[in-house]
């Protein structure tokens, strides 16, 4: 009987085991459900419906939340933004639930929204107010109250949701940014900087010296304010600016070995041991794919990686890379035949291209733009990479197909093959493009009677230029270069990277959010920087630089480059 | 010389009725943009519409039907949506009569700004014909930036600026801050007054 009752009790243990975990699977279930359609509310402004999201700002103006969503003032972290006049308040859980003290600054009058009729007043931080509940933030959602009965800027909207809608979005707004993001504890944020066997150390350790010369200045600072904080006065003052939320800074060195394709199980190994904040820097000579996935797959913000081959994508958001690299000398090619004010009707296009990794990224930059025009697919010739591209072979190829331009993505037998092209009795095509970046010096050996039909993508400054910039950026004397000692390309890269992440630890003050990190980056100001125009990014933009030039060589054996084009084609 | 008595009288009257005039017969204390009236002298640049298209931009300025220009771009956060948003609800007010008003947004970040950026920024704001996105080159932009007197060397330092040119003298109304739709109606219908 004894064994009968035990067996049966078990029974109903075990029932009611998988009951309760099937009730705590379709809660956790739910739960992710109504999390996934609030971030499509806040980010996209659509309601679960899939009807859009409608907002009236300024008392009576509609404004659709496929246009103005949560996102485009609150930013994809919640923590809000700064554009111009205009100051948006953090709208994360961890924000709105606490009570918000007067600032330090704000005087009686002041609002968050200037008007002077010229320039953009500073914008000024909003008062105090008690910490929101589940029920004043719905009623602050659709009636722009605030729980001290202070009206909201009129250009927040209000919103007119559903008792269910609003739960959701609430539930999305108290996930928001609430935990720290991965690679911080209580004394230190860790970065990392991926390098890759591929390279000579000459390549990367100007790179790797900054970047270390850069922790080690940031946390001599921190140093300091750890020593002034034990005066209560100083405390007091820091704690008011926001400055007491230092961290020390640690950066490792991730060296990925080997073929492309195993980098991803070294890096899923780093970050195993050490997961950190953000990837700073980099170097590869070979390819950035598998550091750019696994960057996304982990939401793990990458700056300014040094490569040639950044992923081309319009909807990734982790890496923000300093160009596009060699595929934007494509793009520019395809803008410059198409715009061409000499040169309107460029028919019909020839494209010789190396099967490389720089040719696939030359002539991938030029098919995607030149479609995107909506100009008909350019004949394309594909070379093999140990073949070589003769001057008759290309001849012969002009003559055969008549092209009124012709687009060249290969390297340093080139310039023979073009030359040869100035014989008396051929006759060349209109225009000939080539690229300066896979050529390196050679573009420059082009004979004299050619050299008015070769056009050349150039992405940086013309070097006159860059020396100007050179001495304003780094000063007349860069630190750690003896007198002569040029300056490498790595490290005009690494100084915006510097520079970068000074302003936007500053500003990230106690908030240790990965995405809040890249919506600072996104609000910041635009970098005047000696090897490219403006490096600039934007909400939602992930190359820095989006420039490059077009140029022929002057005449004679030291020519001019001379500029055909503006810095951006459009 | 004394002054006869009801003189003095219909002097006085005169001056209270003009001293309890208000100055401006609107909602004055409503309003909480500024508005000033302007002379703008339009460069002589070509810029590009989100077509991919040339246009010169006093040609498309100078015209007999009212003008609005706006500066925005394209990924622009917080102040672009509310402009554009008072640009596509204007076109509806005015039931979409591409006659009655052209719209012209200027790109301040024209290295990002390209016609096929411009085109689906159009296309996201359901913008009817009539409303135009110019980029072009950033010496020309600056250009127009500061023949209008708003130049910012850096989009970041964006602020919220409308210009109705009216057709009947070429000044333009300069309206800084953002406004509601009956505000935006109303200055629209003050400056298109004949």
């Amino acid at each position: 009987m004894n064994r009968v009752l035990s067996f049966i009790i078990c029974i109903a243990i075990i029932c009611v085991s998988l009951l309760r975990s099937d009730v705590y699977g379709q809660q956790e279930a739910d739960s992710m459900e109504t999390l996934k359609h609030g971030e499509r509310l806040y980010r996209d402004g659509l309601l679960p419906s899939g009807k859009p999201l409608i907002g009236i700002i300024k008392g009576d103006l509609p404004a659709p939340g496929n246009s103005f969503t949560c996102i485009s003032c609150h930013m994809r972290s919640g923590l809000g933004s700064v554009e111009g006049s205009v100051l948006t308040t953090p709208t994360n859980g961890r924000s709105l639930y606490a009570p918000r003290s007067n600032p330090p600054t704000l005087r009686p009058g002041m609002s968050t929204m200037g008007a002077s009729g010229k320039g953009a007043p500073s914008p000024q931080p909003p008062p105090a107010r008690p910490a929101y509940t589940d029920e004043s933030l719905a009623a602050a959602l659709r009636g722009g109250v605030d729980p001290s009965g202070r009206a909201w800027d009129p250009v927040m909207p209000r919103y007119k949701l559903q008792d269910d809608e609003m739960a959701i979005l609430i539930s999305y707004l108290k996930s928001l940014s609430s935990e720290f993001s991965p690679g911080v504890d209580a004394t230190t944020l860790r970065f990392a900087t991926v390098i890759t066997d591929d390279l000579n150390p000459d390549r990367y350790q100007d790179h790797l010296n900054l970047l270390d010369d850069f922790i080690r200045r940031t946390n001599e600072r921190t140093n300091h304010i750890e020593n002034e904080i034990r005066n209560p006065r100083v405390k007091r003052q820091l704690m008011v600016s926001g400055r007491v939320a230092y961290r020390k800074l640690s950066l490792s060195r991730w060296l990925l070995k080997g073929a492309p394709e195993t980098w991803r199980s070294q890096l899923e190994e780093y970050y195993r041991k050490e997961p950190v904040f953000a990837i700073i820097g980099g170097i590869s000579g070979t390819a950035w794919k598998p550091v750019h996935d696994f960057c996304e797959s982990n939401r793990l913000p990458c700056l300014y990686p040094q490569t040639d081959f950044p992923v081309i994508s319009e909807t990734d958001w982790y890496t923000l890379y300093p160009s596009k690299g060699y595929y934007q000398e494509g793009e520019t090619a395809a803008r410059f035949l198409n715009r061409g004010d000499d040169f309107p009707d460029c028919g019909k296009v020839l494209m010789i291209t190396r099967e490389s990794q720089v040719g696939k990224m030359l002539s991938n930059g030029f098919r995607d733009t030149w479609r995107a025009i909506g100009r008909t697919e350019p004949l394309t010739v594909r070379i093999a990479e140990k073949e070589t591209l003769s001057p008759e072979h290309l001849a012969l190829l002009i003559k055969k197909e008549k092209p009124d331009a012709v687009v060249i993505w290969d390297n340093a037998a080139l310039p023979e093959a073009i030359n040869a092209l100035s014989a008396p009795d051929f006759e060349p095509p209109r225009k000939i493009i080539v690229s300066s970046g896979y050529l390196s010096q050679e573009f420059m050996k082009q004979n004299d009677n050619i050299r008015d039909i070769i056009y050349i993508t150039y992405p940086e400054r013309l070097p006159a230029d860059e020396k100007l910039h050179e001495a304003y950026f780094f000063g007349t004397q860069p630190k750690g270069l003896k007198n002569g000692d040029s300056i490498s390309k790595s490290t005009k890269l690494t100084y915006p990277l510097i520079k970068v992440m000074e302003q936007s630890l500053r500003e990230m003050k106690e908030n240790f959010y990965r995405d809040y990190l890249l919506d600072i980056i996104s609000m910041g100001k635009d970098l005047d920087v000696p090897l490219y125009e403006r490096m600039s990014f934007g909400p939602g933009q992930r190359y820095a630089s989006k420039g490059c030039y077009i140029v022929q060589l002057g005449k004679g054996s030291h020519p001019e480059l001379i500029k055909r084009s503006d810095w951006v084609i459009h | 010389m004394r002054i006869p008595f009801p003189r003095i009288s219909l002097f006085f009257v005169i001056l209270l009725f003009v001293c309890i005039l208000p100055v401006r017969p609107t909602h004055a204390a409503d309003i909480k943009y500024k508005r000033s009236i302007e002379k703008y002298n339009i460069p002589d640049v070509v810029l590009i519409n989100q077509d991919g298209k040339k246009v010169r931009l006093q040609s498309l300025l100078n015209s007999d039907i009212p003008v609005i220009v706006d500066f925005i771009y394209g990924t622009c956060t917080t102040i672009c949506p509310v402009l554009s948003a008072g640009y596509v609800n204007l076109q509806r007010k005015l039931d979409a009569d591409n006659q009655k008003v052209r719209l012209i947004s200027i790109t301040i970040d024209p290295e990002n700004d390209s016609p096929k950026v411009m085109k689906e920024y159009l296309k996201r704001y359901r913008a009817k014909p009539g409303w135009d996105f110019l980029t072009g080159s950033r010496a020309d932009i600056d250009t127009v930036m500061r023949a209008f007197n708003a130049y910012i060397p850096d989009k970041m330092s964006h602020y919220p600026l409308n210009m109705i040119r009216m057709p009947k003298n070429g000044n333009w109304v300069r309206l800084f801050g953002l406004m509601s739709t009956k505000e935006f109606l109303n200055e629209y219908q003050m400056a298109t007054a004949k």
